[in-house]
């Protein structure tokens, strides 16, 4: 019967052989050769290039897994327009909806995997495998294939019903894998991260969608041409990973692996020039190299410049360490020594000082208990900083935390003549879950600013409950601050203009400890301000335990 | 970016491994009935013989 269909079609249909099995004569354009190899090999290349940079690590093994299966589906794929066998056609059509399906879930993983920093867990692998289940099973049947179509010469098998579940199975891929990246990107609250997740699931979603369309499309039309297009999702996402790797240093490639990429990727776009002969491929095929030629010069460049910066970031993070552990074992030493040299003298341990000497002890202990406060608040934002602080999280009270602080801060408000209010309901617990010591030192931060910065009028210290949130807040009718304030505030070293001029004992660190530490407790904290001597509101949103 | 290999249980490597076994037991299940057995249906124009479509 083979032997029947296969003179039938080459006497008939002009079918050719395909002794090298992807080609023939029986592959009538261009676009199908130019669709299935141009982006399955730089998908591959780029693939390899990562897996050999880092073979442990589980991104890129799951990006190498990832365009390994897209490869063989291009393959497999690509043996359909070339074979002229009834049996290689229905085998290689049959396979195809394994690594069709297996494309959506190492995408899946790969997403997952990407967002979190853990492999998905159990429950999401055996939900995968319930989907796939009848996949698997029911390949080899004629749910898969029903058969193969000789009613004309277009060498096609008839899909039976496994390939539309096969499409459904993909499609909920699709928006689980848009589900957790929303989910991610909301969670997430640093700027640079939710770029890098966007262009990431942009990526990964315009690849799969357009792969699902193309074969949809070919699946319903029976145009399996249309279905190429789609092929050129993978390339258009190797692109963003591309971009991901320069920007956000994604998979840790170097300078030398981007050099090698772009020179092949343009060699092999040279070369498909030569491939087979149409002038509008050719044209596509031009226009591609002049845009590689482009692209990649920007692209080695940038990524030199950055691998600069970053040696450049390296050595003086290093230098700023080695300072901080001099300040930490020797400044911080001398000055607490100083300091309680100062103390005994005031304490009368070395008999009774005359009044001039008296005074100027009162200064030097003063002096120095500021300075060992200062080199103090430079630390610990260093340390929470590189994450060296170590919280112990338990659930505490944060309206008995804010009474005890405000009743400590009482007598520095009296003496500088200003009105406290204090709006803490007695009645109502406000339990946190949080580092006690941290936390605490957060709420002092804000209420001495405050103090610190309000020549007259009053402090207001505020905290009530927002739905499942604790809202803390400290008023003054202080200094103020400027746009220019708020957009250095919570920085390190950050200082407002004027208050660097009214008090130049500050380090400009105590906000960003504070809004280091309530960030860390999955807190906000925000400043808001008339402007320059109308006071200034901040204020801390921190979620109550549950 | 810290990228590397997370662990994962041992009841989830054997669901991955059972998967692996299935999809390479469908797959040469597939291989059987096709090239070996050459075992599918082949449908026929009502002339029994091609026609040649327009491209």
């Amino acid at each position: 019967m083979l032997e029947n269909i296969q003179s039938i079609g080459a006497s008939i249909c002009e079918w050719t052989p395909a002794p090298y099995f992807f080609f023939s004569g029986n592959v009538f354009a261009n676009l199908i050769y130019y669709s299935h190899l141009f982006p399955a090999l730089i998908a591959l290349l780029l693939a390899v290039f990562v897996l050999l940079n880092n073979p442990k690590g589980q991104l890129n093994r799951m990006l190498f897994l990832l365009t390994l299966v897209f490869t063989l589906w291009s393959l497999s794929d690509l043996i359909l327009w070339a074979m002229d066998r009834a049996d290689y056609i229905m085998f290689f059509w049959s396979i195809l909806i394994h690594f069709d399906v297996l494309i959506y879930v190492i995408s899946y993983y790969f997403v997952y995997f990407f967002l979190f920093k853990s492999f998905a867990p159990l429950k999401h692998t055996l939900g995968m495998f319930a989907l796939l289940l009848p996949i698997l099973f029911l390949a080899p049947s004629s749910f898969n294939l029903i058969g193969f179509d000789f009613s004309n010469c277009e060498r096609e098998a008839i899909e039976g019903v496994l390939w539309h579940y096969a499409y459904l199975v993909e499609i909920l891929i699709v928006i689980a894998t848009a589900f957790i990246s929303i989910k991610a990107f909301r969670d997430s609250d640093d700027k640079a991260r939710r770029k890098s997740i966007t262009l990431m699931v942009v990526g990964i979603v315009f690849f799969l969608l357009s792969f699902s369309l193309g074969n949809l499309i070919g699946s319903f039309s029976f145009d399996w041409t249309i279905s190429q297009y789609g092929l050129f999702g993978m390339p258009i996402f190797m692109g963003f990973l591309a971009y991901l790797i320069v920007n956000y240093n994604l998979f840790n490639v170097r300078v030398l692996s981007t050099q090698i990429f772009v020179v092949t990727l343009w060699l092999l776009t040279v070369a498909l020039l030569f491939l087979r002969t149409v002038d509008v491929i050719r044209v596509v095929v031009f226009i591609n190299i002049v845009l590689f030629s482009v692209l990649g010069y920007f692209l080695v460049r940038s990524v030199k410049e950055v691998e600069r910066q970053r040696v450049a970031l390296e050595k003086a993070n290093a230098q700023q360490q080695s300072l901080m552990r001099f300040i930490n074992h020797q400044v911080k030493g001398f000055l607490t020594r100083t300091r309680t040299i100062f103390d005994s003298l005031k304490n009368g341990d070395f008999g009774k000082l005359e009044p001039e000497v008296g005074n100027l002890v009162n200064v030097g202990f003063d002096t120095s208990t500021q300075a060992v406060q200062m080199v103090k608040s430079i630390l610990d934002a260093a340390n929470l900083h590189d994450g060296a602080v170590k919280y112990t999280m338990i659930d505490f009270d944060l309206r008995a935390l804010v009474s005890d602080i405000t009743t400590q801060l009482k007598s520095v408000v009296d003496d500088k003549g200003l009105e406290f209010e204090i709006n803490v309901d007695p009645r109502q617990e406000m339990i946190i879950h949080g580092d006690l010591t941290q936390f605490a030192q957060a709420v002092r931060n804000l209420i001495e600013n405050s103090i610190q910065y309000t020549e007259k009028g009053k402090v207001t210290v505020n905290l009530a409950k927002q739905n499942d949130f604790a809202v803390f807040s400290v008023s003054d009718t202080g200094l103020g601050l400027t746009e220019k304030d708020k957009s250095v505030l919570f920085s390190q070293g950050g200082r407002g203009e004027e208050a660097a001029h009214r008090n130049v004992n500050s380090t400009g660190y105590g906000l960003y400890i504070t809004h280091k530490i309530v960030t860390d407790h999955g807190g906000q904290i925000s400043a808001t301000s008339p402007g320059r001597d109308q006071g200034s509101t901040f204020t801390i949103t921190i979620p109550l335990a549950k | 970016m810290n990228l590397q290999v997370s662990m994962i249980s041992k009841t989830h490597k054997l669901v991955i491994l059972l998967f692996l076994v299935l999809l390479g037991v469908s797959i040469f299940m597939t291989y059987k009935r096709y090239m070996v057995d050459k075992d599918f249906e082949v449908f026929y124009s009502d002339t029994g013989i091609p026609e040649i479509l327009e491209e």
